[in-house]
């Protein structure tokens, strides 16, 4: 998923769900390696319980917060 | 929270675009700063005074909006932060520095905090490399405010 900039914002700056999981689907593989669909079911597995807060696993943290993309209006662990 | 006057901000620093995944009260709800052009991990690059050099920044967040009681009357909405991640990186993706803060979730450190990068490697010790160890400065949580 691509983005072209116009000089000045968009008026429209709330993702539809739609637009949100494209975007989850497209950066939490860069980040990770993985598919969003497989982070989720891997994070919701708890697979990822009690990492380390270091630079190797600031990726999952990150993607973490960008839970709300594929789940909006979430609450709760995400 | 990302008013227009915030995202034309936004682009001082950045040729970037924010959105947010919506504004219903008491719903965790995530910021996207996306990046113009094809920049790993969407990280934007940063608009220097000296040409030739790459840095780029990351940011994450998640906030919630609130009703305020505290006003007269009600009606009062306001943003409340509930997690954030800043991060430098230079043109190799090293990580220069990072603020966090992240109360809940995966990680077990729930107070903000900086961290600093490793490169180049510090050691500490007696004189001399074989006396000396590394510092694993990177792996330290400097606390700071929110």
């Amino acid at each position: 998923m691509s983005v072209k900039l116009k000089d000045q914002p968009t008026s429209k700056y709330i993702l539809t769900s739609e637009e949100g999981q494209a975007w989850f689907d497209k950066l939490i593989p860069e980040m990770l390696g993985i598919s969003g669909e497989e982070f989720l079911r891997r994070y919701d597995a708890g697979e990822y319980a009690n990492i380390l807060d270091d630079s190797e696993h600031w990726s999952l943290i990150e993607a973490e917060m960008m839970i709300p993309l594929a789940r909006p209006n979430s609450w709760g662990g995400c | 929270l990302v008013s227009l006057r915030k995202r034309k901000a936004i682009r001082c620093i950045a040729m970037a675009e924010a959105f947010t995944t919506g504004n219903a009260p008491s719903r965790r709800n995530s910021v996207l700063v996306v990046s113009a052009g094809s920049v790993p991990n969407n990280a934007l690059l940063l608009r220097l005074r000296t040409r030739g050099e790459s840095l780029s920044l990351k940011v994450l967040l998640d906030y919630t909006v609130v009703q305020d009681t505290t006003g007269p009357g009600s009606r009062a909405f306001r943003v409340e932060m509930l997690t954030y991640s800043y991060r430098l990186i230079d043109r190799e993706e090293n990580e220069l520095f990072a603020y966090h803060w992240h109360p809940d979730g995966l990680s077990p450190n729930r107070e903000p905090h900086l961290h600093v990068s490793s490169r180049p490697l510090l050691y500490v010790g007696g004189r001399g490399r074989d006396a000396q160890h590394e510092l694993a400065i990177d792996k330290a949580h400097f606390p700071t405010g929110r």
